[in-house]
């Protein structure tokens, strides 16, 4: 019995052989598919988020009332710092509102509001207007909905 | 006294017949303890080596199972060219090094394009450190891996070259910058940036960014030897 068995693993391992010789050519396919697919999950890993910073400047230009002036913007690890100033108390909300409409944002957030004489402001010489009003200068600070990479 | 003499020969006739069956016994247990040492040593061996074999046929059948079809010298090519030519494409995204000049040169191509002004372009050594959030993606291993570094699976790691830059123009410019950077191959991220100034049509901006590439062995050893700290461009428009 044990006869039968030992012809049928000679057979067998003749037919491995002959099929050997295409094994190493379907390594090589092999091989180059796994670096292919790395490659694809490299680039994709790599570009997640990427296009975020823009859309989040985007998204702050298009919320921004024509009463608001942009005096800074940052973003840093997926978080926007914005400050501006306005001569409208109203326009800071109306800012964060729109803000809060964009499907980007998920959190603005008030981090101060300041009231400033056009004086103190010109003094500054950061504003050419002439005006008797009062300015408000203010900064928000937001939270982007994609998760970015530290 | 004729009594004695047959009490005698009965016990020695009994002892007789005792003793033939003890021997008849010790041969019985003679032949099984031979029928079991023969049990021992040859059917069970033998036994055993049918499974074996059984097994071993079972194995090599998947292995045969597993081997593919015969293909042709013709098809063999056309499958491994494509599959390279897709390879060369990833590598337009993320190339075999990081070409800082090549780089620069792009920045300056598309600062001319989105009509901004450059400042300045700072470029940072080579980094093969990558990021948990990278590296977690990469690798499920990636925490216990203490140089936090991603090879490939053709041996190459992954570095990463980041730069910092500086511009001024006004915000519609700007914007079309950034797009142009968004879009530009090798990868090129954003990761940081400040937009400051009041003026619309002069607002200053820093970016930092980061590009990607897939270096060597030996250009991974210079670079954590710091043989390639000192390479670093710090170029100023």
């Amino acid at each position: 019995m044990n006869q039968v068995f030992l012809n049928r693993i000679q057979q067998v391992d003749e037919v491995i052989k002959i099929k050997s010789g295409d094994q190493i050519i379907y390594q090589n396919i092999s091989d180059q598919n796994e670096l292919l697919a790395y490659r694809n999950k490299l680039e994709k890993v790599l570009t997640r988020n990427k296009e975020t910073s823009l859309k989040a400047l985007n998204g702050v230009y298009d919320s921004l009332p024509t009463g608001v002036n942009l005096i800074e913007y940052t973003f840093v690890n997926g978080k926007s710092t914005i400050s501006g100033r306005t001569k409208n108390q109203e326009d800071i909300f109306q800012f964060r509102d729109s803000l809060m409409t964009q499907e980007l944002f998920k959190n603005v957030s008030i981090e101060n509001t300041v009231k400033k004489s056009l004086l103190e402001v010109e003094h500054n010489n950061t504003v050419n207007e002439v005006s008797n009003e009062n300015i408000w200068e203010f900064t928000f600070e937001i939270e982007t909905t994609e998760v970015r990479y530290e | 006294m004729s009594r004695s003499v047959i009490n005698k020969g009965n016990q020695e006739k009994s002892e007789t017949t005792n003793n033939g069956l003890k021997l008849e016994i010790e041969k019985g247990l003679i032949l099984a303890a031979f029928i079991i040492m023969l049990t021992a040593l040859f059917l069970v061996p033998e036994y055993e080596m049918v499974l074996a074999n059984k097994k071993m046929i079972e194995e090599k059948s998947n292995i045969s199972i597993d081997f593919p079809e015969e293909m042709t010298e013709g098809e063999y090519l056309s499958e491994f060219g494509k599959i390279r030519e897709k390879i060369e494409e990833k590598k337009i995204s993320i190339p075999d090094n990081i070409d800082s000049v090549g780089l620069y040169s792009g920045i300056v191509q598309m600062a001319q394009q989105a009509e901004i002004e450059l400042v300045s372009v700072k470029f940072n050594p080579l980094d093969t450190q990558i990021d948990d959030a990278v590296g977690l993606e990469m690798e499920n291993e990636f925490l216990e891996n203490e140089d936090k570094t991603i090879k490939g699976p053709d041996g190459r790691y992954l570095a990463r070259c980041s730069f910092a830059i500086i511009y001024k123009g006004n915000e519609a410019n700007s914007i079309r910058f950034l797009q142009e950077v968004e879009n530009y191959q090798p990868i090129m991220k954003t990761t940081d940036f400040e937009i400051t100034g009041e003026v619309l049509s002069g607002k200053t901006m820093k970016l930092k960014l980061e590009s990607y590439g897939m270096i060597d062995e030996e250009t991974y050893k210079k670079v954590n030897q710091g043989e390639n700290k000192n390479n670093s461009n710090n170029l100023i428009q």
